[in-house]
C-alpha cells in the first residue's frame, strides 16, 4: 500500500469511528489514535477497532 | 483576529526535536521539548504532526525526499531532524504552503493532490501546545483551537 494509500485509509477510519460513535473526534483524540496504530501496519478494519476501544 | 504562525513557534525555535518519527504513510511527528507519558507513549511539551499534505524535505534547496518516497529512504531523512536545530517557520496565508526550517534542511509542506474533496477537518499540519491548544492548517485555514474540544458544526 502506497504512503498516499495509508494516509487515506487513515482519514477514512477516523471519520467511520465518528460515523458509529455519532460524534466527531478532537485532534487530540486523532493524534492519540495515530500514535496507538503507528508502525503497527493495521488495515482500516484494525484502526477503527482500535479507535472504538479507544473513545467508546 | 489574524494568528500569527511564527510567534507561535517562537518557543521551540533553537531546540533539536526530541523526536522526529515518520508515522502511518507519509505523516511525520516531531517532539519538542521535556517527554512525558501519555496513554503508554512518550510525547514532547510541544508535537508537531504533519498530517494530510503532500511534503518535499530538501537540503540546501535540493530535494532529498518526499511524500511518495520508499519509507526506508524517508526514515534515514528524517533521522538527519533529530541532529539539527528548528531554526523557524515561513508560512504563506494565500497558498496556505509552510515551510519548516531546520537550519539548511527545509521541510515544505502543502495541500494534498490525493484527496478527492478537502474539507474543513483536512488539516496539512497541526502544532499542539502545551496549554492543549492547537494550531492548525488546513483546508479551513489557520486555527487555533483547543485541542480536546470537538469543534461545533456550522
Amino acid at each position: 500500500m502506497s504512503n498516499r494509500d495509508q494516509n487515506r485509509q487513515f482519514r477514512a477510519a477516523v471519520r467511520e469511528i465518528e460515523r458509529i460513535l455519532g460524534r466527531e473526534l478532537t485532534e487530540e483524540e486523532w493524534d492519540r489514535l495515530h500514535r496507538e496504530v503507528t508502525k503497527m501496519g493495521f488495515d482500516f478494519e484494525n484502526i477503527v477497532r482500535t479507535g472504538l476501544s479507544m473513545f467508546s | 483576529m489574524q494568528i500569527n504562525v511564527g510567534q507561535i513557534f517562537q518557543p521551540v525555535i533553537g531546540m533539536t526535536p526530541a523526536r522526529a518519527k515518520l508515522g502511518v504513510g507519509s505523516f511525520i511527528t516531531f517532539d519538542f521539548g521535556p517527554l512525558s507519558r501519555i496513554d503508554h507513549h512518550m510525547v514532547g511539551k510541544w508535537h508537531l504532526w504533519i498530517y494530510q499534505s503532500y511534503w518535499s524535505l530538501s537540503d540546501k534547496q535540493r530535494e532529498i525526499v518526499n511524500a511518495d518516497s520508499d519509507r526506508r529512504y524517508i526514515n534515514l531523512a528524517i533521522a538527519r531532524l533529530e541532529n539539527v536545530k528548528f531554526s523557524g517557520v515561513k508560512f504563506d496565508v494565500n497558498s496556505l504552503e509552510t515551510d519548516f526550517r531546520f537550519g539548511e534542511l527545509h521541510l515544505t509542506v502543502r495541500r494534498p493532490d490525493y484527496i478527492g474533496e478537502l474539507d474543513d477537518r483536512d488539516h496539512f499540519w497541526m502544532f499542539f501546545l502545551p496549554n492543549k491548544q492547537v494550531l492548525s492548517v488546513g483546508e479551513s485555514g489557520v486555527n487555533l483551537t483547543s485541542a480536546d474540544r470537538a469543534r461545533q458544526r456550522a
